[in-house]
């Protein structure tokens, strides 16, 4: 059964079809919020209001939209609205530099192959340190498309963005997460 | 869930090597808490409203509702004006009660609470929702058993009787936030320390601020940070050199000395807009002396060239074709002062140069002050927690330009022109 069929089916009144819905994105969300945040509790906070906000709106749902679009939408606003209420934290500003000349492959030979499991491990432990140095924009598309599993256009359309905008985000997002792997392997 | 990237086009495709390690840490799952706690919710919002009370018999006529209601709302009242301490009083928006402040996501008591509590009807779009029955909490932290009974009684028949009466248990009304005094007296504050960097900043027109919120945009942050990085560059390249060709013909020293004890005399929403913008742009404008100096008008029908390092959301170039949220603001301004405007993309640290040499006429998307030092330092902290700096440079007279960035701006705040294209572009700066 779809997502939108699912969705429909609780705004009807059918609680089961809540559940399932939920054990399809509860992952997905948290991670989401996990790696955008970087911060487990205000990660779950943000969690929590964003699928009660969903469950509020559920007679207000209308297939205009993939659900998964609508969930991650609802979860884009809510952080925007998460990040003005507390201002922006002074230590993340440093981190918002974006060089000059981007090479999205730069460094993908480095990580290409890593040689066993204990290292792809390693990899993925600095990934996540670099994922969270990227600017907010950057990792926000990095996380939809990797958490979320979505592709340029759907994510664009989370954003309010244009496609070309989200695929440039994306590239400096590889180029500079690339970079940080291939130097931590030196 | 389908994954919706299998669609990808050529173009978009290239970070599946990302993705294969990035799958070694993905999947983060959610607490069963609160996996127990998002699913009770769920239930219950479709739950029906409560059956009559039973201990109303058939036949008898029940109790008035109103005053249970009435009495309710009064004994919380009370319990909250003792519990919360008074420095939490002062505001009146709700925030969430954290989940970081119960220990150990002790989401048994909550859920218990969910199970003591029956079908109520939820909080409409409210503001924050708290960990869910907070309002019990309170109840059991704060009232002995036996009045504890009576409260819960009272709050069931409470709702029972008249939603619009019924308190809302999910939310806890205190605030942490500044009261409006306290906001103005840390304006005034805030202000009179800018005041001293203000008088070193070069000339710059400014959009788009908001001191009262003070969140900083994306572009401040980006501004901020490739700045710093400057900073750390200068020490290997020429950015620390003089800048008396980039910086305003004649001090602005005057100007900011003068323009922080006026704004004193007004409120201090007034006070934040002069310290971050007209203490800035309009002191020059109002400066004829400085720009009667500067070597060379630029008429209106000439080219001016702007320039800008890439960035996301505020000066992207695409095969050629420009856009972002400074580079559209500049086309507006520009196109409709009559001046036709060019657009290149280069390092920024090359942008800054050519902007003292005169080769271009603006950098996009910068915050520059000159420190004690003389090196090019992050104007961010300068005059403006929530900006968008467009630098010029002091080589050609852009007065009348800088007017019209300003007037320009000014309508697009109002009309909200600025804030869609702030949501377009994804630089969002709290302005809403």
């Amino acid at each position: 059964m779809s997502d939108e069929t699912l969705m429909r089916r609780y705004a009807e009144g059918d609680a089961a079809a809540f559940e399932e819905l939920y054990a399809r994105y509860r992952k997905s969300l948290y991670g989401f919020l996990v790696r955008q945040c970087g911060n487990p509790q205000t990660a779950e906070e943000l969690y929590q209001e964003i699928w009660l906000k969903l469950i509020r709106s559920r007679e207000q749902y209308e297939v205009r939209a993939s659900f998964r679009t609508f969930l991650f939408r609802i979860a884009h606003n809510t952080l925007i609205d998460h990040l003005r209420a507390r201002g922006r934290h002074p230590d993340q500003e440093a981190l918002e530099y974006v060089e000059e000349d981007v090479d999205p492959g730069a460094g993908s030979s480095a990580i290409a192959n890593p040689d066993d499991d204990l290292e792809t491990r390693q990899l993925a432990e600095h990934l996540v340190g670099l994922i969270g140095a990227l600017p907010e924009s950057q990792r926000e598309v990095f996380l939809l498309r990797e958490e979320a599993g979505m592709a340029v256009a759907e994510i664009a359309e989370v954003l309010g963005e244009n496609a070309e905008t989200v695929k440039s985000r994306l590239r400096y997002a590889w180029a500079k997460l690339r970079r940080g792997l291939a130097e931590h392997g030196k | 869930m389908a994954n919706d990237r299998s669609e990808q086009t050529s173009d978009e495709a290239g970070g599946e090597d990302l993705s294969r390690i990035y799958a070694e840490v993905s999947g983060v799952e959610p607490p069963a808490g609160l996996d127990a706690l998002i699913l009770s919710a769920a239930r219950n919002e479709l739950e029906p409203p409560a059956p009559e009370a039973a201990s109303v018999k058939p036949g008898q006529p029940g109790l008035p509702r109103a005053p249970w209601a009435m009495a309710a709302l009064v004994v919380l009242a009370a319990m909250l004006y003792q519990v919360i301490p008074d420095q939490q009083m002062t505001g009146s928006e709700p925030i969430v009660v954290s989940m970081a402040d119960r220990q150990a996501h002790d989401f048994s008591d909550l859920q218990n609470k969910l199970k003591e509590t029956p079908a109520a009807p939820a909080p409409d779009a409210s503001p924050r929702i708290g960990s869910v029955s907070s309002g019990a909490d309170f109840r059991q932290e704060r009232s002995v058993p036996e009045r504890k009974q009576t409260e819960e009684r009272a709050v069931l028949e409470a709702r029972e009787a008249d939603e619009s009466l019924a308190p809302e248990p999910v939310i806890v009304a205190r605030s942490t936030k500044a009261s409006a005094p306290e906001k103005s007296e840390q304006f005034v504050a805030e202000a009179e320390s800018k005041a001293a960097p203000i008088a070193s900043l070069p000339q710059v027109a400014m959009v788009d601020r908001d001191v009262q919120q003070a969140p900083r945009s994306n572009l401040q942050r980006h501004a901020s940070g490739r700045l710093l990085e400057n900073r750390k560059r200068a020490t290997r390249t020429t950015v620390t050199e003089s800048t008396q060709a980039y910086s305003a013909p004649g001090s602005l020293a005057g100007d900011a000395q003068l323009a922080a004890p006026q704004s004193r005399k007004d409120d201090a929403a007034e006070f934040a807009t002069l310290a971050d913008s007209a203490a800035v742009a309009g002191a020059r404008a109002d400066a004829p002396d400085q720009l009667a100096a500067a070597p060379a008008e630029v008429a209106a029908g000439q080219v001016l060239i702007f320039a800008g390092a890439p960035d996301s959301g505020i000066f992207v170039e695409q095969a050629g074709q420009f856009d972002g949220l400074g580079v559209e603001l500049a086309r507006r301004v520009l196109n409709q002062a009559g001046y036709r405007v060019e657009f290149r993309a280069m390092p920024l640290n090359e942008a800054v140069e050519q902007a003292r040499s005169g080769a271009v006429d603006a950098v996009i998307g910068v915050a520059i002050s000159i420190g004690a030092d003389r090196s090019l330092q992050s104007g961010s902290e300068a005059f403006s927690p929530d900006g968008l700096v467009f630098a010029f440079s002091e080589l050609r007279s852009l007065g009348e330009l800088r007017a019209h960035f300003d007037a320009e701006i000014a309508r697009m705040r109002a009309s909200g022109e600025l804030a869609n294209l702030q949501r377009r572009y994804g630089v969002h700066s709290g302005l809403q």
